[in-house]
């Protein structure tokens, strides 16, 4: 989180300093990635770079504080989702059309998965097990950092519900570590 | 314990049979684990295995997580290149050329409007005078000198209404406004240049009958104070709001085919008296010498 210096970076990148677009990028890159990887397998490179591309030709258009922002980036990021599931969700035989492009897409996730930390894959498979719901605002919360007020106005949902979604998804996802524990561990 | 109906912690039977996550996690504890902030040592299993998945989840940024940077930066320049940055300056320049405007029209009301009066006026300089005639019937521009009132800019078409009471000047000193006002000094009228001769407001003037300022001046049958007190005391001719030429605002003599004498001039057919009957005073009337 860039804090303090927010404000006085995003001055500059709306001005124009590239150096002050990449401190930003910097600190709202990460989580973005394992937002979109969480929500898209396979395409969050995608995702994440129609995203900034958006951010570049409205960010002069931004007006608001570093939660605002991440809000924003978000917000992006979700509808760029529901776009990339929708489109999957029409053609989904395409790739099978091309069993040559099917492993190379393959191939990525696999590079793209071992890229990414072992806790971090993991923590992210569990979180995929959760209800949609649960794993959109527990994600929001804790990948987004986002508040409850600022998850509820980006789902459209109250506060209280958001509140209420996270508490239970992160119920879930104990009884999920607990078990295996009992069990002799898991295999993830 | 299922965990895959999703309503086993809402029974309070469950709570009785189990220690139940809501015992094990209460909200407070989730709240905080969301927050980030570190469990102790000697908490639940489920709260401390729940804090390292959440810690896991924490965006620390990787290198291969930032490795898109250089290709956002590259799309960052040419956005920029592309439209330039000046845009959201240009909302704060329109009310500044909505004034401009505003102004310029305002201006341009306002002078047209000025010279539009001044045409009608007959007061502008006499070839702009001329121009403002041709083009919408203004009066038309008068020569200088030829009307009495050069003080007032010489252009006037007629010559300015005046009180004679007020404006005469005390016995033996010359009046401000007139570089002639002594009666004696009758100015001999000089007939008008043909081309800047404009008769229409010499004739009015010729016909407006006794002037003011023919008490001061020797006419015909001279010295006849009752005469002049009729006049005066007849009020029409000061208070008329015919234009009258004031007696003291004639330096020159005006010009003009039907017109051979300033009105307070004596007309150069007639012979010059040999002294003159009075002199005005401030009621207007000839006080004889």
């Amino acid at each position: 989180m860039l804090e303090e210096s927010f404000p006085d970076t995003l001055a500059r990148a709306r001005s124009g300093d590239e150096h002050a677009f990449a401190m930003i990028y910097r600190d709202v890159q990460p989580g973005l990635l394992r937002y979109s990887r969480a929500n898209a397998p396979g395409h969050g490179e995608d995702i994440t770079a129609d995203v900034w591309l958006e951010v570049t030709r409205a960010l002069r258009r931004f007006d608001g504080d570093e939660q605002g922002f991440r809000a924003w980036v978000f917000t992006i990021a979700r509808r760029k989702i529901i776009d990339h599931v929708r489109r999957d969700a029409r053609r989904p035989t395409i790739l099978l059309e091309d069993p040559e492009e099917l492993r190379l897409q393959e191939a990525r996730d696999v590079a793209d998965d071992y890229e990414v930390e072992e806790a971090t894959r993991q923590a992210l498979t569990l979180v995929r097990t959760l209800p949609p719901d649960q794993a959109e605002v527990i994600l929001l919360r804790v990948v987004a950092g986002l508040d409850n007020t600022e998850v509820a106005g980006l789902l459209g949902k109250t506060p209280g519900a958001v509140r209420v979604l996270s508490h239970r998804g992160l119920r879930r996802l104990a009884t999920i570590l607990t078990e295996p524990m009992v069990a002799g561990g898991v295999d993830r | 314990m299922s965990s895959d109906d999703g309503r086993w912690d809402d029974g309070p039977e469950n709570v009785l049979r189990f220690p139940g996550p809501d015992a094990v996690l209460p909200e407070r504890l989730l709240a905080g684990i969301l927050c980030g902030r570190p469990v102790r040592a000697g908490a639940a299993p489920e709260a401390l295995a729940l804090a390292e998945l959440v810690s896991a989840l924490r965006p620390s940024p990787r290198h291969d997580e930032l490795r898109g940077e250089a290709a956002a930066v590259a799309a960052f320049r040419r956005e920029m290149s592309a439209k330039g940055w000046e845009e959201p300056v240009r909302p704060p320049l329109r009310p500044s050329v909505s004034a401009k405007i505003a102004a310029l029209a305002l201006a341009s009301v306002v002078g047209m409007g000025g010279v539009a009066a001044a045409a009608a006026d007959g007061s502008l300089p006499a070839p702009l005078q001329a121009i403002a005639h041709a083009l919408f019937g203004a009066p038309p521009a008068q020569s200088d000198g030829h009307d009495g009132n050069d003080d007032l800019g010489g252009n006037a078409p007629f010559p300015m209404p005046t009180d004679t009471a007020t404006r005469s000047p005390s016995p033996g000193e010359p009046s401000a406004t007139s570089p002639t006002p002594v009666p004696t000094d009758v100015p001999t009228p000089e007939p008008c240049t043909p081309e800047l001769a404009l008769p229409e407001p010499c004739e009015v003037v010729a016909d407006a009958g006794p002037e003011p300022g023919d008490v001061l001046e020797p006419g015909p049958t001279p010295t006849s104070t009752p005469d002049l007190d009729a006049t005066d005391s007849d009020g029409s001719d000061t208070a008329s709001p015919t234009p009258t030429p004031s007696p003291y605002a004639s330096p020159e003599p005006s010009s003009g085919p039907y017109f051979t004498g300033h009105p307070t001039g004596r007309p150069s057919w007639l012979p010059a008296p040999a002294e003159p009957p009075g002199r005005p005073t401030s009621s207007g009337r000839s006080v004889p010498r």
